[in-house]
């Protein structure tokens, strides 16, 4: 199967797991498991960008402009995981399926820019994205007894 | 050239009124000029995030022209990153001026929102304008980077792998190693990338914060990512202004600064070390797992001294016995070296925890980045200056503005900054508007040093007017 084909499969696979609160809306799952869950999503969407737009090495790349959606879709992404919305989520499956939607597309939008820009570089704005999604886990919304 | 020279005289622009604020914040100190403590603390605010913002500025501008010397880069990219940074320092100074934010440039959680004396909006135009800011950095940041990729063909080529791993048959197909320049660019990239998401996340979540309180934020994990971020990028202006030593002084010595195995090594630890090195800043936290604060002393060692080690020794090789004139240009960036030794020095000293368990934060720590911020990067942004305005006029200073220029930078630089350290060896806290004996001593005389450093640096203005304003050397000159 060729690299864009790969990419397409991931991509699908990522869109069927952003389906689980239709399957499962009794999940209550504690802010940074829930935080992790959305960093795997975005992973999947960011992986599917990367194979389906990526560019030869060395290849010409495209306008410098492609940075700016390629930089602002993680920060959207981090507002997207706003947690104390999490408990209106896990109550409302559509509204829930919709945020995974959400996160996948910013993800793929993120490294698919980038790649766009110059062939690589979505590894690397991707893996920041990523770093940004696991992150969150330890103090977004949640605290580990070190006072609030 | 009109970038370069966009983002430098803006860089040197606010490092002048930043310099204004912080000689009014040591006469302050010294009980010379009453400041109440509101406004003290709003100062150093502005003062602390104005300054490293400024250097950071005039340094990309700097390195941004010297990655499109090689690899044509989009200037329209480059000016869409400046309008970030025009509003967001705007932002930040909106915050200061009118809304009285005084949380201090770390903006630790949770003291941007617990028993503040200014309003919420104040914090919210400051969380914004920084996010502006690192958004700016990390556009310029990602465009190098991708031309980067471009033109070496992948990361291992643009770090030189292929040439340090396997040099006979790198060097038998006729390559080239990047030249010195490109790995400092390759590694500001990088970090700066991952400094600015770390900067990023905690930025929205305390804007979360703000906007929905119940959104808990936890104290430690704020507080790494905002070292992670905010010592990354004040490390990074230092990385960004030594890329000019690699073009300037063979300018100013006629000999090649050529990219070698042991310079391409020394910038691989920059590039992993200078991320993690943030955790020499939270030694005395004691949550914090043990294991950090090893990877932080040893990881502090490693992120400065080999670029440091090969980068002056292959200066000072360059210079010896090349006849290299002494101009206002060629001094600032032998000083610069100076500098950077002494500042990075005093930084590794504080790093290292039997004596972090006296200095941490203390007045040795502003003494150090001090030290590395004004008679380093600072001094290599001038030296690029004067080196460019001598070679476009084809002529150089003369004695006497060169003795005053170095007496007011070099000479008041160090009166500013020695009260630094003694105080600090004293152990006189940092970030107090009221410091205990023998703090507003020293502070006294570091005024004066201060005040002496302005002399020097409006006499560097007015002489690097006059040189803008000569006509320009023809080629054939």
């Amino acid at each position: 199967m060729s690299r864009r084909g790969v990419g397409f499969v991931i991509l699908a696979l990522t869109a069927l797991a952003a389906l689980v609160p239709f399957i499962d809306h009794q999940a209550e799952l504690p802010i940074w498991q829930h935080h992790l869950l959305h960093a795997g999503l975005m992973a999947g969407g960011a992986l599917a960008g990367i194979l389906i737009t990526a560019r030869p090495r060395g290849s010409a790349g495209g306008s410098g402009f492609w940075l700016l959606p390629a930089l602002l879709a993680p920060m959207l992404a981090m507002f997207a995981m706003w947690p104390s919305a999490y408990n209106y989520f896990e109550l409302h499956p559509l509204g829930h399926v919709l945020e995974h939607i959400v996160l996948i597309a910013l993800a793929y939008i993120t490294t698919a820019a980038a790649e766009s820009y110059a062939a690589g570089l979505g590894w690397l704005i991707g893996g920041a994205m990523i770093f940004m999604a696991v992150a969150a886990a330890r103090g977004f919304g949640v605290t580990f007894g070190n006072g609030s | 050239m009109k970038i370069m020279w966009t983002y430098i005289v803006a860089g040197l622009t606010i490092f002048g009124l930043m310099l204004l604020v912080g000689i009014g914040l040591r006469a302050s100190q010294a009980g010379w000029l009453p400041i109440d403590t509101g406004t003290f603390y709003s100062l150093l605010s502005l003062h602390g995030v104005g300054m490293i913002t400024a250097m950071a500025i005039a340094g990309l501008g700097l390195l941004w022209y010297l990655v499109d010397r090689e690899i044509k880069l989009d200037e329209r990219v480059a000016l869409l990153a400046f309008a970030f940074f025009a509003i967001g320092v705007l932002s930040v100074i909106v915050s200061v001026v009118f809304g009285h934010f005084g949380a201090l440039w770390t903006m630790l959680y949770p003291l941007p929102f617990v028993g503040t004396t200014w309003p919420a909006w104040a914090t919210g135009a400051w969380l914004m304008g920084v996010a502006l800011v690192m958004l700016g950095f990390m556009l310029i940041c990602a465009q190098l980077l991708g031309a980067i990729l471009r033109q070496y063909g992948g990361l291992g080529s643009a770090l030189g792998v292929d040439y340090v791993f396997r040099r006979k048959a790198f060097e038998a197909a006729g390559k080239h190693p990047p030249k010195p320049q490109i790995f400092a660019a390759t590694v500001v990239s990088i970090d700066g990338l991952i400094g600015g998401a770390s900067g990023l996340l905690v930025g929205i979540a305390m804007i979360a914060h703000l906007l929905d309180p119940h959104v808990a934020i936890d104290p430690l994990w704020a507080k790494n990512l905002t070292y992670q971020f905010g010592h990354t990028f004040a490390n990074l202006t230092m990385y960004m202004a030594v890329a000019g030593i690699y073009v300037a002084l063979p300018i100013c010595t006629k000999r090649e600064y050529h990219s070698s195995v042991p310079l391409a090594v020394a910038w691989w630890g920059t590039l992993v070390f200078v991320i993690i090195a943030y955790f020499h800043h939270l030694y005395m936290d004691f949550v914090q797992w043990p294991i950090v604060q090893y990877i932080g002393e040893i990881s502090s060692y490693l992120a400065a001294v080999p670029v440091v080690v090969v980068t002056v020794f292959g200066g000072l090789m360059l210079i010896h016995r090349s006849g290299m004139k002494w101009t206002l240009g060629s001094m600032f960036f032998f000083a610069g070296m100076v500098g950077w030794i002494v500042g990075g020095s005093a930084a590794i000293l504080d790093a290292t925890i039997p004596l972090n368990v006296d200095l941490h934060n203390t007045l040795w720590v502003p003494a150090h980045f001090h030290t590395y911020l004004l008679e380093g990067v600072l001094l290599f942004i001038l030296g690029w200056v004067f080196v460019a305005l001598e070679q476009r006029a084809g002529s150089a200073s003369n004695a006497v503005v060169r003795w005053i220029v170095g007496l007011g930078i070099f000479g008041g630089g160090a009166i500013f900054l020695i009260p630094f350290y003694v105080a600090g060896a004293a152990g006189v806290p940092r970030r107090y508007a009221v410091e205990p004996a023998p703090g507003p001593f020293w502070a006294g005389i570091a005024t004066i040093g201060a005040l002496l450093v302005l002399v020097g640096v409006l006499a560097a203005l007015v002489e690097g007017i006059r040189l803008a304003r000569k006509p320009a050397l023809s080629v054939s000159q």
